[in-house]
């Protein structure tokens, strides 16, 4: 269950620990986003023949599903916050079935035009400890909320 | 490895105007598992402040279309992995708003990785809604390269 109280500015503090949060990619989630995301002609996510004429030993997550689950990270964390940015770069691809370990760090705090905002780093990591992501993402407090 | 006509390269192509109905929020929030009222539920939407559901962040792949857009050919056997995005959000994505879709070629170049050669296809997108405010900016790169090396 997701806490969402909302997060005051001054309840944030540089190294604040987002998560770890640990999510498991099912075919049946991917078979979902590809759908929902319109991505079904790219088989290689789903087909495995597909995926080894691509370049991989199996059907593989993609990445912007798993990216999807560090803006969830920030967004279930930060209630009453809106994300700015969110930077991501797949560095190996995540495979389904395997969970894939989320969390991130507050790097920074200020004042943005008047708007409070916080900076994150983000990871989200395999089983076999390899960075499937690396990210940076940026939030400001939603202005109702403020 | 990667041949893009280089008159394609920071031409603006329109990717079309789009619709987003509650249900499509509702779909793809579900189909990621993140069940967060604001993307559901139009009451908690207003009470946190919003006119309507918003979608969640990247929902603006939808929007965008299945595959990076414009589309460059590869040549037979080669393969392409999504490398990475950056994304800025100006404002949410609404149910009931329509969207209009833009993108580009930034860049493609050629480079040599630790798995040999690739070529990199730089992508940015703009998601305007009806006012014409870009409320989604964003900037994807492609890898392209040799399917040998199994991962």
């Amino acid at each position: 269950m997701v806490d969402r109280a909302i997060r005051s500015f001054a309840e944030i503090e540089i190294g604040d620990e987002i998560g770890p949060v640990t999510r498991v990619p099912t075919t049946e989630m991917v078979v979902r986003y590809a759908e929902a995301a319109g991505i079904n002609e790219l088989r290689f996510f789903f087909d495995p023949d597909q995926a080894r004429q691509n370049g991989f030993e199996k059907p593989i997550v993609p990445g912007p599903l798993s990216a999807g689950f560090l803006a969830q990270l920030l967004t279930d964390h930060f209630t009453g916050w809106r994300l700015q940015t969110l930077n991501t770069t797949f560095r190996t691809p995540a495979l389904h079935g395997e969970p894939l370990h989320l969390w991130g760090t507050v790097t920074e705090k200020s004042e943005q035009d008047g708007l409070p905002t916080v900076h994150c780093d983000l990871v989200a990591e395999n089983e076999r400890g390899d960075r499937v992501i690396v990210g940076t993402a940026v939030l400001s407090r939603h202005p109702a909320q403020r | 490895m990667i041949q893009v006509d280089p008159t394609l390269i920071g031409k603006e192509v329109p990717l079309g105007t789009f619709s987003v109905t509650a249900e499509d929020i509702r779909k793809f929030a579900e189909a990621i598992g993140d069940l967060n009222p604001l993307y559901l539920d139009v009451a908690a939407a207003r009470a946190a402040g919003y006119a309507n559901v918003i979608a969640p962040p990247l929902f603006c792949l939808r929007l965008r279309g299945g595959s990076m857009q414009p589309a460059v050919p590869l040549a037979p056997g080669l393969a392409s992995l999504h490398a990475g995005q950056e994304m800025e959000f100006a404002d949410e994505i609404y149910a009931g708003q329509t969207y209009t879709v833009s993108a580009k070629i930034a860049e493609a170049y050629e480079k040599t990785g630790r798995s040999g050669p690739l070529g990199i296809i730089v992508r940015e997108a703009k998601i305007k809604d009806s006012s014409g405010k870009t409320v989604v900016r964003l900037r994807e790169r492609q890898i392209v390269r040799s399917p040998e090396k199994r991962i």
